[in-house]
């Protein structure tokens, strides 16, 4: 128990650091709620169908900055899992509106992905790739996305029901046919909680460096709150 | 005509429920405190001089109750389960494919290629359970090397593909040292992608 312990701390340390260090910089922050619905189906062992939705509301009440409801995304997926664990899927995300963003107007993305997990030292990380088409009436941008997690119970070895679990990951993002070339990076920290085997709740707090390749670096931290159910 | 159609769906109602009946593994592991355990398990465990970062974990499988202590000796990944009472259970050691005697690596390999289409071994522990004939048996017997007083299985974890079905399965296999199966039960997997979409 001390050896598990003491291998989450590490985590955790390694985890604050990084965070504390891209905050340091921070001039002005953005703060926003992400809550989340999200469900999935098992057509057979192999095949899995998700959909899910979510809005992400500004925290900033009172201030000229705020903007209520910034964004509104649902989306579905496909996924076929390998027989090694691996998953594929192709997914389908709608996002946003001219109410909500009439800057971007609405967003039609086409999402591939490969996810699968290694092995380090008996801890079990997971791997994350993402291509994405993102589709505006007036503008096509395409992203690469990349995100390593870790999460681990908070008691036992294995997560059974009724148990807690943490879970730490960084995203790195690229547009690479946008002006820019931006690149964002998007490190978070949360708590779930598996009430029985196929329902899930999740917390997380969220820091998002926007353009960090660029001189005009922006700062935004997410409470993302999430509730999952299979069906 | 009526006959064949009867025995039909005997035969099927047979297949049905002999799939049903299949025996599923719903263990449940939580750390305790060391002072939670059983006396006589930790007298047993005292005995360690170098064992190194010991568990003590509560397990319930089904309606049994066991405290089992995981740590490294000797560079092997051991667990020792011990009963409410603290009478020793079993010790399951972590091994390779390498650490099998000779051949019966093979003999696994027959076995579940005819059980299934395709199969990986995800896990797989030496078990030392005590010897019927023998009483008293603790864990100072492994450790002074007195194994003949053990009964010596295999516990495996695969991964499958179900015959003729394209399904992927998981599986826990007890398998004697002739490669005979003492137990097998499906293991039921719990959401393992803890990255909500």
């Amino acid at each position: 128990m001390r050896y598990i312990k003491m291998r989450s701390t590490v985590f955790l340390f390694i985890f604050l650091l990084f965070g504390i260090n891209e905050l340091r910089a921070d001039n002005d922050p953005d703060f926003y709620w992400e809550p989340k619905l999200s469900t999935s189906y098992k057509l057979s062992t192999r095949y899995t169908l998700q959909a899910g939705a979510n809005i992400r509301q500004d925290l900033q009440w009172g201030t000229a900055d705020y903007s209520g409801i910034r964004k509104a995304e649902a989306q579905v997926f496909a996924t076929r899992a390998t027989f090694t664990g691996n998953k594929l899927s192709l997914g389908y995300v709608y996002s946003g509106s001219n109410q909500f963003r009439p800057s971007r107007k609405v967003e039609n993305r086409l999402t591939f992905q490969y996810k699968f997990k290694t092995s380090f030292i008996s801890n079990k990380f997971s791997h994350r790739a993402r291509f994405e088409n993102r589709l505006y009436t007036e503008d096509y941008f395409t992203r690469l996305r990349y995100r390593l997690s870790y999460s681990a119970p908070i008691n036992g070895e294995r997560l059974d029901e009724g148990e807690f679990y943490w879970i730490v990951s960084d995203e790195i993002l690229w547009n690479f046919n946008n002006k820019n070339y931006d690149v964002e990076n998007r490190l978070s920290l949360g708590l779930g909680w598996l009430p029985s085997k196929k329902q899930k709740v999740q917390f997380a707090l969220q820091y998002r460096g926007s353009d960090i390749n660029t001189s005009e670096v922006g700062h935004a931290v997410f409470l993302s709150t999430a509730y999952y159910f299979g069906i | 005509m009526s006959t064949k159609i009867i025995v039909l769906l005997l035969t099927f109602l047979m297949v049905t429920l002999q799939a049903q009946s299949q025996e599923i593994k719903n263990e449940k592991e939580k750390y305790v405190d060391r002072n939670v355990f059983p006396d006589e398990a930790l007298k047993q465990l005292d005995a360690l001089s170098d064992a190194k970062r010991i568990s003590y974990i509560r397990q319930v499988d089904g309606d049994n109750v066991s405290f089992e202590a995981k740590f490294k000796f000797n560079n092997k990944k051991l667990s020792v389960e011990f009963a409410p009472g603290g009478r020793l259970q079993d010790i399951e050691v972590l091994i390779k494919k390498r650490g099998l005697p000779d051949g019966l690596y093979a003999k696994f390999d027959q076995l579940f290629l005819r059980l299934f289409d395709k199969y990986k071994i995800t896990r797989m522990q030496r078990q030392y359970k005590p010897g019927r004939g023998y009483s008293g048996v603790s864990l100072n017997d492994y450790l002074e090397n007195s194994l003949n007083k053990f009964e010596i299985n295999y516990e495996l974890e695969l991964r499958v593909v179900e015959k003729n079905s394209n399904e992927i399965g998981h599986y826990e296999f007890l398998i004697d040292e002739n490669a005979e199966i003492q137990r097998k039960r499906r293991i039921k997997k719990v959401i393992d992608d803890n990255e909500v979409y």
